[in-house]
């Protein structure tokens, strides 16, 4: 994996946990979209079946700002898999609004007596 | 020719040396052909800005004609892709996507919108641009896609279209 591809990673993920970057849902449900201005992120789960049994694979996909797919990343090394899968999780998380709903019922356990 | 020859009598009858009548004759006449030359450009600048004017205008309604043709033909192509889809035909309706993507990419291109409008659309290419991958995905690997999800683009993009048909044709505004 080169060098910009690790970054654009890492990047991700810290740009999603602080909220910063604003995923959505797309048709497909093993995947997420990150519209930005100049193109788009997408991001998908793919379920491998193996002999040992299931495992993840995780895949991000460029497009441009008129759809064309401009590079296909997937994540080499446990280092980079592991940062995807939370950016893909967190991604999730953030587009069911998972935290959110989370801290109200929190709230609401909190005013109970 | 006629103020010339009438000024070449008067100063002979005056009794003006012939120097001196070909002097102010040829002053004269210089002052004639240097007023004669301004209006002559004059004339030349307006039929040049009417020239440009008139071959400005042909090439906008020559681009307004192709983009009320591409429009019907891209909303066209939206309503066989919405067919295909409806029999999961999504080899065809992948097909279809990629044709309505590169006539929405011309179409964009050869036009000035106003901000929203292109966002509008920009946003619109990313979205077929999403279903396109997704589509392929779905011929190729078998992956599971919400149709759905297709033809709420698909109804946006032809209110989108319609819209800018309508401007074109009747400059009716958004």
């Amino acid at each position: 994996m080169i060098a910009k591809h690790e970054k654009l990673i890492v990047d991700l993920l810290q740009k999603t946990e602080t909220g910063a970057a604003k995923w959505e849902p797309t048709d497909s449900e093993s995947q997420v979209a990150l519209k930005l201005k100049k193109g788009v992120i997408l991001l998908d789960k793919q379920r491998l079946v193996g002999a040992s049994g299931h495992a993840a694979d995780y895949r991000l996909t460029i497009l441009d700002s008129e759809g064309n797919v401009i590079e296909r990343i997937r994540p080499e090394g446990l280092y980079y898999r592991e940062k995807t899968e939370r950016l893909f999780d967190t991604a999730k998380r953030q587009i069911a609004k998972i935290d959110d709903k989370l801290a109200e019922i929190i709230g609401e356990l909190d005013e109970l007596r | 020719m006629v103020i010339c020859s009438g000024l070449f009598l008067k100063l002979w009858r005056d009794g003006r040396s012939l120097l001196e009548i070909i002097s102010a004759v040829g002053s004269i006449a210089s002052l004639f052909g240097l007023i004669i030359a301004i209006l002559q450009i004059q004339s030349v600048k307006v039929i040049s800005i009417a020239t440009q004017r008139a071959v400005a205008d042909t090439k906008a309604q020559l681009v307004q004609n192709i983009s009320i043709s591409d429009l019907a033909q891209a909303i066209k192509l939206i309503e066989q892709i919405q067919e295909y889809l409806g029999y999961s035909k999504f080899e065809l309706a992948y097909v279809r996507l990629q044709d309505l993507r590169v006539l929405l990419i011309q179409f964009v291109a050869a036009h000035s919108f106003e901000n929203y409008e292109r966002e509008e659309y920009e946003n619109l290419l990313k979205d077929i641009g999403i279903h396109s991958v997704n589509l392929y995905d779905a011929v190729y690997k078998n992956k599971v896609i919400r149709v759905s999800g297709i033809n709420k683009t698909l109804h946006n993009a032809l209110e989108i279209l319609i819209a800018s048909e309508n401007q074109l044709k009747l400059g009716v505004p958004k």
